[in-house]
Order: C-alpha cells, then sequence, then structure tokens
C-alpha cells in the first residue's frame, strides 16, 4: 500500500485536533479503506522528532463495543493542517464559484464572504473555472425551495423533453439538485406515483399548495434514468454523442471526423426529434423504422411549409385584384 | 522504499518544526533517521541525494526555506509555519455545509480527489446538511490535465475537431481557464494557430491533451469574461427579434418556455418568441417541426427549412 506523505502529515494533524475520533470517520474524510487507516496509524505512532529529541508521536486505535476509535495525545506539534495545494485550492474554490453561480440556491454573499475567511487555506486564490448556470424562474426556485422544508406540494405545468408535451402535475418535491449548471427537483409526483426528477427550466408554472406532501424516499443524489429499451446506430459528429448519457453509448468507432455508435434510448420519438434539431449532424444509421420516421417528420415539415407558401400567395393575388 | 521515504520526511518536517533555529544539512542528518550512514564519502554522497529529494518532494506542500550564507559556511534550513499551515478559521455551520456542497460537485468527477481536501475542514457530518445536491465534471476527462497545465502554467497541444474547416487538427494553445456554459465545457486560451485568444469545446477534442515543458508567454486576461465571448458568439441577430410560432395545445413545451406572451386559437396556440440567437431557435424548432408553424419571420423558417434538408440529405 502506498504511504503518501501528504496524506500521512494531513492525518496526523488531523487525528490531533480531532481525538478521539472514529476510525470510520477518519476513512470517509480521507477516502481511505478502514485497513488503510489501521496501516496509516501504526506508522504515525512511529513518526518520531528524531533521534535528537528522541520523542514519538502517540496515536492509539482503541476497539470498543460502541466501534473502532483513534486517540492521539502527541502530535508532534504538528496540530494545523498544510494549506490546500494549488490542485486543492482550485477544485474547492471552483465547486464555492459553482454554488454562488446559483444565487437562487444559495446566497451569493454567503459564498463571498465565505471565500474571503477561507483565503489562508488556500496556495492560490486565482479561481481558473468560470460558471454559467441555465436560467431559470427565481420565484419557481424558491417556491420549490419551501416545499421541500416544509413537506408541502406543488401544482406543476411542466414540459416533458422527451416529446415536449405539457401535462398538469401535482408533486412532492424532497431535494433540490444542480448537476452541470441545470437545476432539477426531485419530486413523488402523484400523477406517476413515483419519484420523479424534473428540470426547474422545463417548469412552465408553478402554484404552491398547502397540502402536506407524504413521500417517503430517502433523499438521494442520483440522476437516474428509466431503462433503455430501443437500440440504434447512429453517425455523429463527435461533440453529439454529449447529447447521450455516457452509459447508453457502446461500440464505438472513429471514421473520418464522424464517429459510430450504438445507443440505447428510452423514447423514439426523442431521438427522432433531436435528430432533426442536430441539422444533419446525427444520421441513424438502423434500425430502418427509426430513420424512415426521421424522414417522415421531415417531409412534413417542407409540405406543411409550402402548404403555406402556397395559401400565402393566393392572398397576395386576391389582393392584388381589388 | 516508498514507506521509508515517506516516513523519513515526514520525520524531516518534524525535526525541521520543533527546532527553534534553522538546522544545517548536518544537523540535519544527526537528528533524522533515514539518512544514515554517512560514514564515507560515498554514504555521505547518497545521503545528500536522498535530502535533495526531500527537499524537492516536501516544497510541493510547504514553503522550505534554504539560506546559502557566504563565505565556508553551510546552508540553513526552515520551515515557514505561517506560510506553510492554515490558521483556524472559526465557520458556521451554514458556511461547513456550504464547503460540504462544494467539494461534493466535484464527486465521481476528474477533480474529485483534488476536492475531496475540503472534508478536512467539513467533515462527513455535513454531508446531507442540506435539501441541496450539487454535481458537476463527472464526465469531463480533459479536465484533470487541463487543471494541471493551467496551475503550472504550460502550453499543451492537442487534436481539435473545427466545425468551420471541417478538419481535425493539432492546436498548440496557452491554457488559462475552464468554463462551464449550458452544460457544456469549455477550455479559454491562446490559440498559436489563429493567434488570438479562443475558446474550444471540450468534446470536440480528440485523443489525449498533451503538457509540454514550454511556459505559457501571454498571461490570463483576467478582465474577459469568456462566457460573454460565448453569448456573443452565438448572437445571430443586430437586435432583439420577434418570432411568431403556431403550436398544437399542450404540445412544443420547448417553445412555450422560450415564450414571452402567447394567443389561444382553435387551431392552437400563437407564441411570441424573443431572439438574438436564431442558431438556436431554428434547432428548437426543428425539434418539433412535424407539428409546429412559423408565422414569422420568413427568414427563421428559411433557417429551418435549411435544417431539414440537411438531414433529408443525410437520410435519403
Amino acid at each position: 500500500m502506498a504511504v503518501q506523505f501528504e496524506t500521512a502529515v494531513r492525518m496526523l494533524a488531523y487525528l490531533r485536533t480531532n481525538s478521539p475520533v472514529e476510525l470510520k470517520t477518519v476513512a470517509e474524510v480521507f477516502d481511505l479503506k478502514p485497513a488503510q487507516i489501521r496501516r496509516y496509524c501504526t506508522l504515525l505512532n512511529e513518526a518520531r522528532i528524531g533521534d535528537f529529541y528522541g520523542q514519538n508521536a502517540d496515536v492509539e486505535i482503541q476497539d470498543d463495543e460502541d466501534g473502532v476509535w483513534i486517540e492521539t495525545r502527541d502530535s508532534l506539534g504538528l496540530d494545523k493542517q498544510m494549506r490546500f495545494t494549488p490542485d486543492e485550492s482550485i477544485a474547492i474554490i471552483g465547486g464555492l464559484k459553482y454554488l454562488e453561480a446559483m444565487p437562487f440556491l444559495v446566497e451569493q454573499k454567503t459564498v463571498a464572504e465565505l471565500l474571503l475567511k477561507l483565503q489562508s487555506t488556500f496556495a492560490t486564490t486565482d479561481s481558473i473555472i468560470d460558471i454559467g448556470v441555465n436560467a431559470v424562474n427565481p420565484q419557481i426556485v424558491a417556491m420549490l425551495k419551501d416545499a421541500v422544508s416544509a413537506h408541502t406540494c406543488v401544482e406543476i405545468e411542466y414540459g416533458a423533453a422527451i416529446d415536449q408535451k405539457v401535462t398538469q402535475r401535482i408533486i412532492e418535491p424532497v431535494a433540490l439538485q444542480a448537476n452541470e449548471g441545470v437545476v432539477y427537483v426531485r419530486a413523488f409526483c402523484r400523477s406517476s406515483e413515483a419519484m420523479r426528477t424534473f428540470r426547474v427550466d422545463r417548469i412552465l408554472s408553478a402554484e404552491a399548495l398547502t397540502e402536506p406532501g407524504n413521500s417517503q424516499e430517502t433523499v438521494s443524489s442520483d440522476f437516474s434514468i428509466n431503462s433503455p429499451n430501443i437500440q440504434t446506430r447512429l453517425r455523429m459528429l463527435p461533440e453529439m454523442l454529449e447529447s447521450f448519457a455516457p452509459e447508453t453509448v457502446t461500440d464505438v468507432t472513429t471514421v473520418e471526423n464522424l464517429i459510430e455508435a450504438t445507443v440505447s434510448v428510452t423514447n423514439a420519438a426523442w431521438l427522432t426529434s433531436l435528430v432533426l434539431a442536430s441539422g444533419g449532424d446525427i444520421e441513424v444509421l438502423s434500425p430502418a423504422d427509426l430513420r424512415e420516421q426521421v424522414v417522415h417528420k421531415a417531409q412534413k415539415w417542407l409540405q406543411a411549409s409550402a402548404e403555406i407558401d402556397l395559401d400565402q400567395s393566393k392572398q397576395g393575388e386576391t389582393w392584388a385584384i381589388y | 522504499m516508498a514507506v521509508d521515504n515517506t516516513m523519513r520526511q515526514l520525520n524531516l518536517l518534524l525535526v525541521l518544526m520543533n527546532s527553534k533555529r534553522p538546522l544545517t544539512r548536518s544537523d540535519i542528518f544527526n537528528r533524522v533517521s533515514g539518512y544514515a550512514p554517512f560514514e564515507t564519502e560515498k554514504e555521505l554522497e547518497a545521503a545528500g541525494r536522498k535530502f535533495e529529494r526531500d527537499k524537492t518532494d516536501l516544497r510541493q506542500y510547504l514553503v522550505f526555506n534554504e539560506v546559502s550564507p557566504s563565505g565556508d559556511k553551510q546552508s540553513t534550513y526552515s520551515i515557514d509555519l505561517e506560510q506553510s499551515f492554515f490558521a483556524e478559521v472559526d465557520l458556521n455551520e451554514d458556511e461547513l455545509i456550504l464547503i460540504s456542497l462544494a467539494t461534493g460537485a466535484w464527486r465521481d468527477a476528474h477533480l474529485g480527489q483534488s476536492a475531496a481536501a475540503g472534508a478536512l475542514i467539513a467533515g462527513p457530518e455535513y454531508r446531507g446538511g442540506s435539501n441541496i445536491f450539487t454535481a458537476m465534471g463527472r464526465d469531463e476527462r480533459y479536465l484533470k490535465p487541463l487543471e494541471q497545465a493551467i496551475v503550472q502554467k504550460l502550453i499543451i497541444e492537442f487534436e481539435y475537431y473545427s466545425r468551420n474547416s471541417n478538419e481535425t487538427k493539432v492546436r498548440k494553445v496557452e491554457p488559462w481557464r475552464l468554463v462551464l456554459h449550458q452544460e457544456h465545457w469549455y477550455l479559454f486560451g491562446f490559440d498559436y494557430e489563429r493567434e488570438a485568444e479562443l475558446l474550444f469545446r471540450l468534446s470536440r477534442i480528440n485523443g489525449e491533451i498533451v503538457i509540454t515543458k514550454n511556459p505559457i508567454l501571454n498571461p490570463n486576461p483576467q478582465d474577459t469574461n469568456p462566457i460573454e465571448i460565448i453569448r456573443e458568439f452565438q448572437r445571430t441577430e443586430t437586435q432583439v427579434q420577434v418570432a411568431r410560432v403556431r403550436v398544437p395545445i399542450a404540445d412544443c413545451a420547448n417553445l412555450r418556455l422560450l415564450a414571452k406572451d402567447f394567443d389561444e386559437s382553435p387551431a392552437g396556440d400563437v407564441l411570441s418568441i424573443e431572439y438574438e440567437d436564431a442558431y438556436t431557435l431554428s434547432r428548437e424548432i426543428a425539434l418539433v417541426c412535424d407539428r409546429v408553424e412559423v408565422l414569422e419571420p420568413p427568414a427563421l423558417k428559411e433557417r429551418v427549412t435549411n435544417l431539414v434538408n440537411k438531414v433529408l440529405a443525410v437520410h435519403q
């Protein structure tokens, strides 16, 4: 097992300032296995100021009935954390900037003040990450936040991305999630009688209800999708791959500047719409009926447009006569 | 061996921290186990090489002072405690939850390991302290090498597909910033080919990013907002235009979300959509082209027809 200098120093300081601390907590903080924490503790116990001083650190693991605890009586003066490295600083500042970019979720002023307070902990205070968040209606977010806290229901008018249909639903919100700058609400949907994740920027309108929710779901941060059941082979520009969840894409090959991939999707209508909006950047290779659906929808537009043009030109003639 | 090295470096740190005065190399060799033996000249050279390596490693995390006096006197070494360690920060519970959310945002992402250090301030007990969850950069493997190149201020090279020229070429770039906009990640930097500031969409990068040993020459322009550059690039109209489109009742949600106003009619709702970016709006209309009607302006309708024709050209 690799023993890292940075981890050893950080752990000794952490153990001293938090002594006594449960081993499983230390494992969570350092993202290591309990066995690895034990190994570090054994080694740290052998850390010494040196032959000249002859003093050792004092780190002891105690297996009690109520868990495994680590007691640190002496860390030889090492009881402060090293400043975060540039990598660590940038990641943590980036995370805070991400929150700051969502004033409807978190108060910007609080994040700005926190960044100032944390200045002495960072090796660099440069922010190299810029965040642009998708616009949402702040009143709707505030209503959803209140409903989460008060365990009440909200009636929403929702535009599903899968088929663009607008439906009325009563939901019981349990949490808000921000994923890649997009805000979602996790809620029990009474229409579907199941837990669902809704994009907040697709809520057309919302009304707070006083009715209490009774959803029992444990809050989780999963962004689950329905099981895909349609397998399709697509040829596309590489960047179009972003349109699909990575776990639904397999068998990717590159042909010149294009890629071919097998993609599993849940809804054919959604895929054909996406292909139409791509303006030729995605081609359906198979199945054949899906390819036909794309052609059919495209022809429908051309036909309707031609008819309207014809109507308008006839109208023009009429005006000319009168 | 790796364990021995780590323990020697830890002991070196403890010795330097506990010394009231800067120490010479001989002092350090006598006080830190792991450098001995150093009786012969060869052994002393080997110990010296270990010490040089340790200094380099420690400097990644700590401010390690080395003073070289003139004359025959030996150099002395010390750790700048104030610069190397952070003072205790007084944080309230809300602030600790914010740090936990900020570090949690990178969980399972390529910067997750670096962000995890935030748990040293806000431990696992603050996870789930709010009803908000955050996530970003999960599927973006280029974030880590780009972040490292930006921190080290080194020029990078990568293969990039250009939509304008429809070709993939190796680009040489001075990396400055990472940008997340409308669910896409970009690199903002100085491009040697165009000799200009440019944004690169990470999904158009092909293969690996090579971090060269050459330092960047142009400083990061702090007063430039890359997100504004993207927005400006997306703007196709010189002033705000209004499109009128007819959509079926309870359908075409993507267009309804963009509408400022709508009129009901038996044939469907007529939406008024203000726009400056005809490129994006035409794609939104193409998404539901089998059931939408563009009433005006004709130029927008033509854009949609062009898109649809391109789809047909590929599929027929």
